[in-house]
């Protein structure tokens, strides 16, 4: 059987370590042998260094160059934090103004109700005068007149009633755009860290998100508000927010 | 239904809880005290005698998935009537909360028609 022929480079690169190895070895020198190995794994370990070198050096150029590019410096350092500040300032007025609202709501009700109230009993009031024959053909006439003005005006003041209970109802959207708005508030602040720790060149900018908060303590605290486009899995009205329950019930006592 | 009932209405927007005791009020509810998360209405619930909780779920400090389990594993508390009024709205989480024992859970936005429809249920073998 013929030797395979090995190629010059292969003999120059790794001829002289192997017969130093195969002479040791034969030899039974063990402090040569050893020595021996080690040339030769250094001289294996040669070209991952290199690489490694070339690769880190690369890295160092991007980094710098995130460091240096103006732009970023301004989004990492102003820009995201003032899109915070004004996030939480849109939060502020929103509840300043459904505050307001409500304000208004609960000081017109009862003035509202009682105005109702008030022209249920006159209304109630001239029916009886009409109606117990005293009165002249005037004032027939106009108890009559004025009992058609309280009957409207009672319900004038149940349907302003209920337009305020719907107008109460509608300051919801403070709370349902404010928790939209929070949990941009806490994405920006998450981006704005990670922005902080990149620009500042540090190893750790490559280690992964370790800010981002568990998956667990993300589900136990809730999602907010459902975002149309956005939200998957979510109900369709209350309705089936029932029926869902219900099966929920039901699995529990299983 | 008794008009004396004491509520706990939990959560963290305070546009909400004014609302919601205002729907109360209006149902003839005048005993309405607030807490702003999970964490303060705890020891609320533990120092005084309450009737009913309705609580939102998400809420930083304590959520209220954790106050209702917190609740429900409160000898003293564990049969409380508790209503979810919440944003929540996936199913996975409807469910979840039905494991945890709440006894209603109304979605937001909501009417105040259905905030009453779901109170009387819970009430209804109180009453």
């Amino acid at each position: 059987m013929s030797a395979t022929p090995v190629s010059a480079t292969l003999q120059q690169q790794w001829g002289e370590v192997c017969l130093a190895l195969r002479e040791a070895l034969e030899a039974g020198d063990e402090a040569l042998f050893l020595e021996a190995v080690d040339r030769l794994t250094g001289m294996r370990e040669r070209g991952l260094w290199d690489s490694l070198r070339q690769l880190d050096a690369r890295l160092r150029a991007a980094l710098d160059q995130f460091r240096l590019d103006p732009r970023l410096l301004r989004l990492a350092g102003q820009e995201i934090p003032d899109a915070r500040a004004r996030l939480d300032h849109v939060l502020k007025l929103t509840d300043e103004a459904a505050h307001r609202t409500l304000d208004l709501v609960e000081g017109s009700t009862p003035l509202v109700a009682r105005t109702a109230a008030a022209a249920a009993t006159l209304g109630a009031e001239c029916k009886e005068a009409r109606e117990s024959g005293a009165a002249s053909p005037y004032w027939l006439e106009l108890l009559g007149r004025l009992e058609s003005h309280f009957a409207a005006a009672h319900a004038d003041g149940e349907t302003v009633k209920t337009n305020l209970v719907e107008v109460l109802m509608a300051q919801s959207y403070q709370d349902l755009s404010g928790q939209i708005i929070r949990r941009v508030i806490e994405l920006v602040a998450q981006l704005e860290d990670e922005l902080a720790r990149l620009v500042q060149g540090s190893e750790r900018a490559v280690s992964g998100n370790r800010h981002a908060p568990p998956a667990a303590e993300e589900g136990s605290r809730g999602f907010g508000p459902a975002v149309p486009g956005i939200s998957v899995s979510t109900v369709d009205g209350q309705q089936d927010v029932d029926e869902l329950l219900a099966m929920g019930v039901a699995m529990k006592g299983m | 239904m008794k008009k004396d009932l004491r509520f706990l209405v939990v959560d963290d927007f305070s546009t909400m809880r004014r609302i919601v005791k205002n729907l109360l009020n209006d149902l003839g509810y005048a005993n309405v005290a607030e807490a702003d998360d999970g964490k303060t209405a705890l020891p609320m619930l533990q120092a005084e005698p309450y009737d009913v909780l309705i609580t939102d779920w998400n809420m930083p400090g304590m959520p209220g998935l954790d106050l209702l389990k917190a609740v429900r594993s409160d000898p003293k508390l564990a049969k409380m009537p508790v209503l979810m009024l919440t944003a929540e709205a996936k199913r996975d989480q409807i469910v979840e909360a039905a494991k945890a024992g709440v006894n209603g859970y109304v979605i937001k936005p909501f009417t105040a028609q259905v905030l009453a429809e779901k109170l009387e249920k819970i009430l209804a073998p109180a009453a």
